[in-house]
């Protein structure tokens, strides 16, 4: 038990001492949208079929783009931290380890 | 001028409801002395009334956070009175605001909010305040991928917007259903579902396959090709990836090289584009900028900022004002409210800080017409008040220096004018628009980009000779010219809660 504890230990420090690359999806996924709504805390967020799929950055705004608004962007990123993929919000830090959805480095 | 989905045949339709609301409500209301504290001046504040509804909403906000909504059970009366001490405390020009409407006669509080406002008119004639609206708050909410929009990938160009009606395609986004049918800049639509659209009354129909609002919609378009050819094309409406700045070139003159790109919309994507422009233009060595803002109706004014910067460089634009916002005499000053020239992009500083590439300009020549409102108009108005000269050519802007911060109330969102944008010089007076250096009409026949455009072959023109050609004026006069048809919400600015 205590091997193994000590294992888990290491192996999460292995994870998270290790650098973030970009990433981009293999294929289109459901789960981006749905977690990037829960990270905004709103119901749905309208995005492209091929979102995240050439670019790592997801750029979200107002569907109904004011004339002039003062708001900027959430933006959101797509990493690879070892072999699991993480949806990032900038303006927050919080990061959401995908289930889904395959990554690649970009 | 452009429009896009989103248009005169909707306005139109809006208008007949309009009319209809009017007569059942007496529109403008009879201004009858009532009891209340309405016109005695002694209006309480609007906090006291917020979020007091008839009736309330309850559950899960779906667009806050997951939180519940924060409405309690009030009366109609609770929220009319809200909407007339908001907007006694934020209307830019509160004091021109009539106080002899009597509540009483309005159905709601969205309709005693549509009375609430100035009836001043601008120095042409023109209704100063016709930015005054309110929207569903739940819709004013949704937020999407940048750059997307739903549709088939074609902006359009109103020449008339009345029977007999004349419809253009302006230009098409690439990849998009349009483009990889083959439609292309200057067809003319002749009809939508086999209804005419020069003529027919069925403007249900007409708006129906124009301005789809579900995606995989089809719809069948008759348009006529320049040589007159008929084409029959199916299009099946998409969540479309815009491309806000396209045809990015350079033409060589006899006094260097002059740099063109077009840009049509102030959104978040744009910024990486603008930079890759700015980019390629300084490295093909451009000594002059034609920037096409013709179709462009604003968006987010960082990106506006950007583009100044980009064009006019550091030592014209340090430690200057790019757009300075001013409110009503209510309302306490805010040093954040004063916007410098950006010289980072705001994006990528989210990893890398990255300086943007300037052209230091000393002047520009801006392709502009009626569908240049809002954030367009403040690069216009922001290089103006740094000494950049600016050859307007084209038709008069919007005229829209003004902007709001929307308030939502018992599941409406308000906007009414609360503040006027001005430059480092402090002009911000432009309600009329800004007037073309050479009025010049559009023909559509080439392409956007091309050297043989209309608006191209204008500005190459007076760059080099100081002179408008004469057949932009004629054609200004002789054809009626093209109308842009927005919604006002694409077109006002707004501060959304004013955050930075």
């Amino acid at each position: 038990m205590k091997r193994l504890l000590i294992c888990l230990l290491l192996s999460g420090c292995q994870t998270f001492a290790q650098t973030p690359l970009a990433a981009v999806l293999q294929t289109p996924s459901e789960e981006i949208p749905r977690t990037v709504a829960k990270m905004l805390g709103i119901s749905e967020v309208k995005l492209a079929n091929n979102a995240l799929i050439n670019d790592s950055q997801l750029l979200i705004e107002r569907l109904k783009l004011q004339g002039l608004s003062l708001e900027k962007p959430e933006v959101f990123r797509l990493s690879l931290i070892g072999k699991s993929c993480y949806l990032e919000r900038m303006s927050t830090g919080e990061k959401r380890e995908l289930k889904e959805a395959l990554c690649k480095v970009k | 001028m452009i429009f896009n989905p989103t248009t005169v045949l909707k306005h139109s339709l809006k208008l007949s409801y309009l009319g209809l609301i009017c007569a059942l409500t007496a529109c403008g209301g009879s201004q009858e002395a009532e009891s209340n504290a309405f016109n005695d001046g002694s209006l309480a504040s609007s906090n006291t009334y917020k979020d007091l509804c008839a009736l309330p909403r309850h559950g899960i906000n779906p667009y806050n956070g997951n939180l519940s909504y924060p409405d309690r059970q009030g009366s109609l009366d609770d929220e009319k009175n809200w909407v007339r001490s908001w907007v006694d405390e934020t209307y830019l020009w509160y004091r021109e605001v009539p106080n002899n409407l009597n509540p009483n006669n309005y159905a709601n509080a969205v309709d005693y909010f549509a009375d609430l406002k100035t009836s001043s008119i601008t120095p042409s004639g023109t209704t100063k305040d016709h930015f005054h609206f309110t929207e569903n708050t739940e819709e004013a909410n949704k937020q999407s991928q940048s750059g997307i929009v739903l549709g088939y990938g074609m902006a359009f160009s109103f020449i008339t917007n009345q029977p007999p009606r004349k419809l253009i395609v302006a230009y098409t986004e690439p990849n998009s259903p349009a483009a990889l049918a083959g439609i292309q800049r200057g067809m003319e639509i002749e009809s939508v579902d086999d209804v005419d659209l020069t003529n027919s009354n069925n403007v249900v129909a007409l708006n129906s396959g124009l301005f789809p609002t579900i995606a995989n919609q089809s719809h069948t378009f008759i348009f006529k090709n320049s040589n007159g050819q008929r084409i029959s094309k199916v299009l099946t409406a998409a969540n479309i990836q815009t491309t806000p700045v396209q045809n990015v070139t350079s033409f060589s003159t006899s006094t260097g090289k002059v740099g063109y790109l077009t840009f049509n919309s102030h959104n978040a994507i744009a910024e990486k584009q603008l930079i890759d422009a700015v980019d390629k233009l300084k490295n093909e060595g451009v000594s002059d900028l034609i920037l096409d803002l013709r179709y462009n109706g604003g968006g987010a004014l960082y990106i506006a900022g950007e583009l100044s910067y980009m064009i006019a460089g550091t030592a014209k634009t340090q430690g200057k004002t790019f757009f300075k916002l001013k409110y009503n005499d209510k309302t306490p000053v805010d040093p954040n409210n004063t916007w410098t020239f950006p010289q980072n992009s705001t994006i990528s500083s989210a990893f890398l800080p990255r300086p943007l590439p300037t052209l230091n300009l000393k002047q520009v020549t801006i392709l502009a017409g009626s569908g240049t409102c809002s954030a367009s108009e403040a690069i216009i108005n922001g290089l103006q008040g740094v000494d950049v000269k600016v050859n307007l050519i084209g038709g008069q802007t919007c005229g829209k220096p003004y902007g709001f911060t929307p308030q939502d109330n018992c599941g409406t969102t308000y906007y009414a004018v609360q503040f006027q944008g001005e430059n480092h010089k402090g002009f911000g007076d432009y309600a009329d628009g800004f007037a073309p250096t050479c009025k010049v009409s559009e023909d559509f026949k080439s392409p956007l980009g091309d050297q043989n455009e209309r608006l191209i072959t204008a500005a190459l023109n007076y760059r080099s000779t100081g002179q408008c050609p004469a057949y932009g004026q004629a054609m200004g006069q002789s054809q009626a010219e093209s109308k842009p048809l927005r919604p006002a919400i694409r077109e006002i600015m707004t501060l959304e809660k004013a955050k930075r």
